[in-house]
C-alpha cells in the first residue's frame, strides 16, 4: 500500500501540480470562509461576554433592573441583611463617549471601598490612583488604552459626553487594561459612585448590586430567598446568564451568518468530487493495469482517498490561516452590525478558538474524503476490462442518468415539504435544510438539463457559422457527468448569488416602502451618543423637547423613549409614544384589524401595540395577553395591533406615553420628531438646532431624507459581509469551472490534436475550449438563475420569517438577472483563456499516433 | 525521379533531434528527398528508424531542428502555426494508422470535418463528403458513428477525409497498419485507386510488402537516413 502512495499517488500530485493547486485553493477558501465566520461571531460574542464577565469580577450573583432604568439604592439595605451575603457593591454603569472622538467606553460608577472585594485593578506606575480626586471632584480612572488614545495622564482633564453634554473630569489615575478595565476591549473607565450618580443625574439610584456569597452552595437559595424578598422590576442573576440572553438574541444572526459560509465550502466539495472523478478517469488505464495486475479494490480506493487526503489536508491547512486572516476583518464587520443592531461589543484582534478551528479542520478533511468517496466508488465498479477503454466511466454514469433525475426529483420534493415545516424553537432547521436539498436536488438535475439543452443547440449550431460552436457542444456533451458537475458547482453559487440578492433585494424595496411609509416628519433629533448601538438609550435632556415645542417653526412635536426589558425570556424594546400623534406621523402600518379601535384601546392604556418579529416570535396574535415588567410588578397588556417594523428582529412593543409615564414615573425621551411650518425650511431649522445645543448637547440631527438614506445605510452594512461571502463561493465555484476545463483539455489532447493534424488552426481549438467554458456558463447561469429564484423565496418566506420575523414582500430585480446571465458566462468564458492556452500550445505529433 | 519530373515535395538536409533523458537523440539525419507530382512513394524501415517523424515534418504536425521543407515550392520555414494549420488543411491531406475519428461526430461529419473547419458552406461540403464516401464504397454508412464501423471502414472513411478539400499531397502514416490482411488489401486498393484517380502525390510511411509492390517508388530508411535516395 505504502508503495502505490509513493510510487503513484504522489507522483500524480507532483506531476499535475497546477489542478493540485487549483483543488487546494477551493477546499482552502471553502474552510477559509466558514472559519472566518464563525471566529468573527465567535470574537463578537466572546468580546460582550467577557465584559460581562470581567465587570461582574467576583461577584456570585447579581442584581439588576429588569427595565435597564435602575433601582433605588435604597434597595442596599435589604441585600445586605440576607443570610448568606458575605459582601455586596453597588454598582452605577453607562456607556459614554469621548468628547474628541465620539468613541465609547464602559463607564462604571463604583463604591470604591467595596469595590476592592469583587474587582482588581492594576495602576500604572506614576499614574496611582487619587482617591481623594476619585472622592471629591469627581475625577475618573482610565485604562491605560483611553488614556493613551486621549494622550492623557494622572492629573490632565478629559472631554466625556454624558447625556448629551460634554463634561470635563479629572483624571483620577490610569490602570493597565487587565481585568475589569479589560472590558470592552479595554475602553474603560471608573469613578466613585456618588460622583458618577450626580454626573448621570440619577441620583439615588443604582443599576445593580453584585453579591459575593459565604458559601457557594447557599448561591440557589439565595437567589430565590432575594427575588421573593426584592420589587418585581429587579431580578437575582448568576452573571453568566447575562451574556446567555445575548446570546439567545444573537443566535439567528450567528446561525444565518454561518449557514451562508456553509454553501461556500458546499461548493468547494463539488471541486473535490469533480477533481477525484476527472483524475479516476483520466487515470481509467492506470487504474485498469493496477487491477489487472492484482490491486485489490480496497487498495486502489484507500490509494486514492490518500491522495484526496493530502489535497484535503493542506488545503484545510491553509484555509485554517487563511480563515484567520479573513476573521480579522470579518470581526470588525460583524462587530459593527451586531452593535447596530442588538448590543454595545467592541473586538481587538481576533479571539482564536481551538474547537472553531478543529471544526474547520475536520469538516475541510472529512467533506472532502466524502465528496470523493462516490467518483471513486464509480471508478473502482467499472469491470477491469472497461477501464482499459476510454468513455466507459462516463458511460456507465450517463446510464444511471434517470435514476439520477428520479432522485434529483425527489430530494426536489423533499425540499419543497421541508420548507413547510414549522421552525424548531426559534430555529428554522428545516428551513435549512429545505434550502440545502433544494441545492443539492437542482445539482443532480444537471446532467439531464446539460442533456436537454445540448441538442437543441447542437441542432442550431449546425447553421451557425464555423464548425467551432457544434465541436464545443460535442465535447461538453462527451463528458456530460464531468461538465455537470462543474456547472453544478457554478449553478449553485450563482444560486446562492441570486438567492441572497433576491432576500436582500426583497428586503430592501421592503424597508424602503415601509421608511417612506413610517417616517413622515420632517426633522428627527436624537443624542449622538445612542447612534453608537441600538442598546444605547439614554434621554435627551429635557430642556430640548421643552424649546423645541415652543419654536414658531415647529407645528407638531412627535416623541419616542425606548427602554429594554426581557418579555418571556427575551429582551425587546418597549417604547413609549403619543399614540395618535404617532399615528398622525405614518409611524403605525398593522398587519389588520380595524384601525380606529386599535388605536383608541392602545391610547387608553389597557393596550399596547407589538411589532410583527415580536408577535411571530412569541407566537403572539391580535388580542392576545402580553407581560411586561413595570416597577410596580407584572402587569398584563392586551396585545392591540401588530404593526410593521423593520427595526429589530428582538421586537418592539408601543406602550401610550401617558401609561408609560404612570408605571415608570418617567417623562423622558430619546428621540424627538418635528413636523414644521413650512417642511422647505428643514436644513435651515436643522442648523438652527444644531447651533441652539451644538456646545452644549451632543444632539444628532437628520432631516427627514438624510434619516431615511441612514437607515438604508445601515442596512446596506448589515448585508455587505454576505455580498463578501457570495462573491467566495462564486471564485470557487470558477476554480472548478479551470479545474474541469484543463482536465478536459488533457483528456482530449488526442482529439484537439486530431482537429490540429487536419487543419484546425490555433484561433479555432481555442475558440472550442473557449466556447466550452461559456456555454457551462450559460447554464450554469440559467439553471442557477432558477434555482436562486426558489431559493430566495425559500429565505424571504421560510428562513427569514422563522429567523427574524419579518414580513418581506417578494421582488426580483431584474437587472442583476441581466447581470448574472451575461457576467457569468463571460466570467467562465474568461476562466477557460488558460485551458485554451494550454490547448493551442500542445504539439500535435504525437497525440495522433497512439490508440 | 527523371528531370521531367516536377517535384511537390523536397525535404534538403533534414536533421531532428528530440532531448531524451536530457540527451539529444537524432530521430532524422541529413535527409534529402524529391517526390514527384502525381507519384505514389513509399517509405520502408524499421520502426523508429524515421519515417513517421519525416512524414510529421512534411505535414506540418512536427517542426525540424534544421533543414528545409518545401511542397510546391513553397519553403515550409518560418510559418507560424495558423500557416501551418491552413497547409494540414488544404495542402496536404494525413491519414493515421489508428483513424483518429471524431467519436462524436457521423463518418460524413468527420469527413466533412477539415472543409467545415474552412468555413466552407455546410450544404456544398456535405455533399460532398457524401460523393467521397461513396467513392471509398461507404455511402451506406454515412450516418453511422465511428465506433460503429469496422476498422477498414474507419479507415476508408479517413482516406475520404484526406481528400474533402483536395489537397495535392497525401500523406499516409501506416495506413493498414491495423488491419487484417484481407482488410489491409481492400483498404490499399481503396487508397490507391482514389489517390490515382484524382491525380493526388502520395507518400505513405509503410512496413508492408504488398503496399511497396503497389507504388511507383519505394524509399529505404534506417536509423533517420534515407539509404536510397
Amino acid at each position: 500500500m505504502r508503495e502505490l502512495i509513493r510510487f503513484v499517488s504522489l507522483r500524480h500530485l507532483v506531476r499535475d501540480r497546477w489542478r493540485t493547486l487549483l483543488s487546494m485553493v477551493g477546499v482552502a477558501l471553502g474552510v477559509a470562509v466558514l472559519v472566518a465566520i464563525r471566529l468573527a461571531n465567535h470574537t463578537a460574542f466572546e468580546a460582550f461576554r467577557s465584559s460581562v464577565d470581567v465587570v461582574a469580577g467576583s461577584a456570585d450573583l447579581q442584581i439588576l433592573s429588569v427595565d435597564g432604568q435602575g433601582f433605588p439604592d435604597g434597595l442596599v439595605r435589604q441585600v445586605r441583611t440576607a443570610r448568606g451575603v458575605r459582601s455586596f457593591a453597588p454598582v452605577i454603569e453607562t456607556v459614554p463617549v469621548t468628547a474628541s472622538d465620539e468613541r465609547p467606553f464602559l463607564l462604571l460608577g463604583v463604591d470604591v471601598f467595596s469595590e476592592r472585594s469583587f474587582r482588581r485593578y492594576t495602576e500604572l506606575a506614576d499614574q496611582e490612583i487619587d482617591l481623594a480626586s476619585m472622592l471629591t471632584n469627581e475625577g475618573i480612572v482610565l485604562s491605560a488604552t483611553v488614556a493613551e488614545a486621549e494622550g492623557v495622564k494622572r492629573g490632565d482633564t478629559i472631554g466625556v459626553v454624558i447625556r448629551g453634554r460634554v463634561r470635563q473630569l479629572a483624571v483620577a489615575g490610569v490602570v493597565e487594561p487587565e481585568g475589569p478595565a479589560s472590558a470592552m476591549g479595554g475602553r474603560f473607565g471608573v469613578m466613585d459612585l456618588g460622583g458618577a450618580q450626580r454626573l448621570l443625574e440619577r441620583s439615588g439610584t443604582l443599576d445593580r448590586i453584585d453579591l459575593s456569597v459565604e458559601d457557594a452552595s447557599l448561591i440557589p437559595e439565595l437567589q430565590e430567598a432575594l427575588q421573593e424578598r426584592l420589587p418585581a422590576n429587579v431580578e437575582v442573576v448568576r452573571p453568566a446568564s447575562r451574556g446567555e440572553q445575548t446570546e439567545k438574541m444573537l443566535r439567528a444572526f450567528d446561525l444565518n451568518l454561518t449557514a451562508l459560509a456553509g454553501i461556500a465550502l458546499f461548493v468547494s466539495m463539488f471541486l473535490i468530487y469533480n477533481t477525484v472523478l476527472t483524475d479516476v478517469l483520466r487515470r481509467r488505464k492506470e487504474i485498469g493495469t493496477l487491477r489487472s495486475v492484482g490491486a485489490t479494490p480496497v487498495q486502489l480506493m484507500a490509494m486514492l482517498l490518500a491522495e484526496v487526503s493530502v489535497l484535503a489536508v493542506v488545503g484545510s491547512t491553509f484555509g485554517l490561516a487563511l480563515g484567520i486572516v479573513l476573521a480579522e476583518a470579518a470581526a470588525e464587520q460583524v462587530a459593527a452590525t451586531v452593535t447596530a443592531l442588538y448590543v454595545l461589543v467592541a473586538v481587538e484582534g481576533v479571539r482564536l478558538d481551538a474547537p472553531i478551528l478543529l471544526q474547520g479542520a475536520i469538516f475541510g478533511f472529512v467533506l472532502s474524503l466524502l465528496a470523493a468517496v462516490p467518483a471513486v466508488r464509480e471508478a473502482l465498479q467499472v469491470p477491469v476490462r472497461e477501464t482499459m477503454h476510454t468513455m466507459a466511466l462516463e458511460q456507465r454514469l450517463a446510464r444511471r442518468r434517470s435514476r439520477m433525475i428520479v432522485a434529483g426529483c425527489v430530494v426536489l420534493v423533499l425540499s419543497g415539504a421541508a420548507s413547510l415545516a414549522p421552525p424548531l424553537g426559534d430555529t428554522p432547521v428545516l428551513g435549512f435544510g429545505s434550502a440545502m436539498l433544494l441545492l443539492v436536488g437542482s445539482a443532480m438535475l444537471m446532467p439531464a438539463f446539460l442533456r436537454l439543452v445540448a441538442g437543441p443547440l447542437r441542432k442550431a449550431a449546425t447553421r451557425w457559422p464555423g464548425v467551432e460552436p457544434r465541436l464545443a457542444i460535442d465535447m461538453m456533451t462527451t463528458s456530460l457527468h464531468r461538465s455537470a458537475v462543474a456547472g453544478g458547482a457554478l449553478m449553485v453559487a450563482v444560486a446562492m448569488l441570486i438567492g441572497v440578492d433576491t432576500m436582500v433585494g426583497s428586503f430592501r424595496s421592503t424597508v424602503e416602502v415601509w421608511v417612506r411609509q413610517t417616517i413622515r416628519f420632517d426633522l428627527f433629533v436624537s443624542l449622538r451618543s445612542n447612534a453608537i448601538s441600538a442598546s444605547s438609550q439614554t434621554p435627551v435632556p429635557a430642556e430640548v423637547l421643552q424649546e423645541l415645542r415652543a419654536w414658531p417653526a415647529v407645528r407638531t412635536v412627535d416623541t419616542f423613549r425606548g427602554i429594554r426589558i426581557p418579555v418571556n425570556g427575551s429582551t425587546t424594546t418597549l417604547g413609549n409614544v403619543d399614540i395618535l400623534a404617532a399615528d398622525r406621523a405614518g409611524r403605525l402600518v398593522f398587519l389588520d384589524g380595524d384601525r380606529r379601535q386599535i388605536l383608541s384601546e392602545a391610547e387608553s392604556g389597557e393596550g399596547v401595540l407589538v411589532s410583527e418579529p415580536f408577535a411571530l416570535r412569541r407566537g403572539i396574535g391580535r388580542g392576545d395577553r402580553v407581560s411586561i415588567p413595570t416597577p410596580e410588578g407584572v402587569r398584563s397588556y392586551r396585545a392591540s395591533g401588530i404593526f410593521y417594523d423593520y427595526t429589530s428582529d428582538a421586537g418592539l412593543v408601543l406602550m401610550h406615553r401617558g401609561e408609560f409615564i404612570r408605571q415608570w414615573k418617567d417623562s423622558s425621551v430619546t428621540n424627538i420628531a418635528l413636523e414644521l411650518v413650512d417642511p422647505s425650511l428643514a436644513p435651515q431649522v436643522q442648523e438652527q438646532i444644531e447651533r441652539r445645543f451644538g456646545s452644549t448637547v451632543g444632539l444628532l440631527v437628520h432631516t427627514n431624507s438624510s434619516l431615511r438614506a441612514h437607515i438604508l445605510d445601515l442596512f446596506d452594512q448589515t448585508f455587505a459581509i454576505t455580498y463578501a461571502l457570495e462573491l467566495i463561493a462564486a471564485l470557487i465555484a470558477i476554480t472548478g469551472v479551470v479545474t474541469t476545463l484543463l482536465s478536459m483539455v488533457t483528456e482530449r489532447q488526442r482529439e484537439l490534436g486530431l482537429l490540429k493534424a487536419v487543419g484546425a488552426v490555433p484561433g479555432q481549438i481555442r475558440r472550442i475550449v473557449l466556447y466550452h467554458g461559456a456555454l457551462l456558463g450559460v447554464v450554469a447561469a440559467v439553471g442557477g438563475v432558477v434555482t436562486g429564484l426558489a431559493l430566495s423565496t425559500i429565505l424571504v418566506y421560510v428562513i427569514n420569517r422563522q429567523s427574524f420575523g419579518w414580513s418581506i414582500q417578494f421582488s426580483v430585480d431584474p437587472t442583476i438577472l441581466v447581470a448574472v446571465l451575461l457576467v457569468i458566462p463571460t466570467v467562465s468564458l474568461l476562466s477557460a483563456l488558460w485551458p485554451a492556452s494550454i490547448a493551442v500550445g500542445r504539439p500535435v505529433a504525437g497525440t495522433v499516433h497512439y490508440e | 525521379m527523371s528531370h521531367l519530373e516536377v517535384p511537390v515535395i523536397e525535404v534538403s538536409g533534414l536533421y531532428k533531434t528530440y532531448a531524451h533523458g536530457g540527451r539529444p537523440v537524432a530521430a532524422l539525419r541529413d535527409v534529402h528527398l524529391s517526390v514527384a507530382k502525381g507519384s505514389c512513394t513509399a517509405l520502408m524501415g524499421s520502426s523508429g528508424c524515421g519515417k513517421s517523424t519525416l512524414l510529421n515534418i512534411i505535414g506540418g504536425i512536427d517542426t525540424p531542428s534544421s533543414g528545409t521543407v518545401s511542397i510546391h515550392g513553397r519553403e515550409r520555414k518560418g510559418r507560424n502555426e495558423s500557416e501551418l494549420a491552413l497547409l494540414r488543411r488544404r495542402e496536404v491531406g494525413l491519414i493515421f494508422q489508428f483513424f483518429n475519428l471524431m467519436p462524436t461526430m457521423s463518418v460524413q461529419e468527420n469527413v466533412a470535418l477539415p472543409a467545415l473547419l474552412d468555413a466552407r458552406p455546410s450544404g456544398f461540403v456535405m455533399e460532398r463528403a457524401a460523393w467521397l464516401l461513396k467513392e471509398v464504397g461507404l455511402d451506406h454508412r454515412l450516418d453511422h458513428m465511428p465506433h460503429e464501423l469496422s476498422g477498414g471502414e474507419m479507415q476508408r472513411t479517413a482516406i475520404a477525409r484526406a481528400l474533402i478539400n483536395e489537397p495535392s499531397v497525401i500523406l499516409a502514416d501506416e495506413p493498414t497498419g491495423n488491419l487484417d490482411s484481407s482488410t489491409a488489401a481492400h483498404v490499399l486498393e481503396v487508397l490507391l485507386d482514389v489517390v490515382r484517380r484524382n491525380e493526388r502525390t502520395l507518400l505513405v510511411a509503410t512496413h508492408s510488402h504488398e503496399l511497396a509492390s503497389r507504388v511507383d517508388r519505394v524509399v529505404h530508411m534506417k536509423d533517420g537516413a534515407i539509404l536510397d535516395a
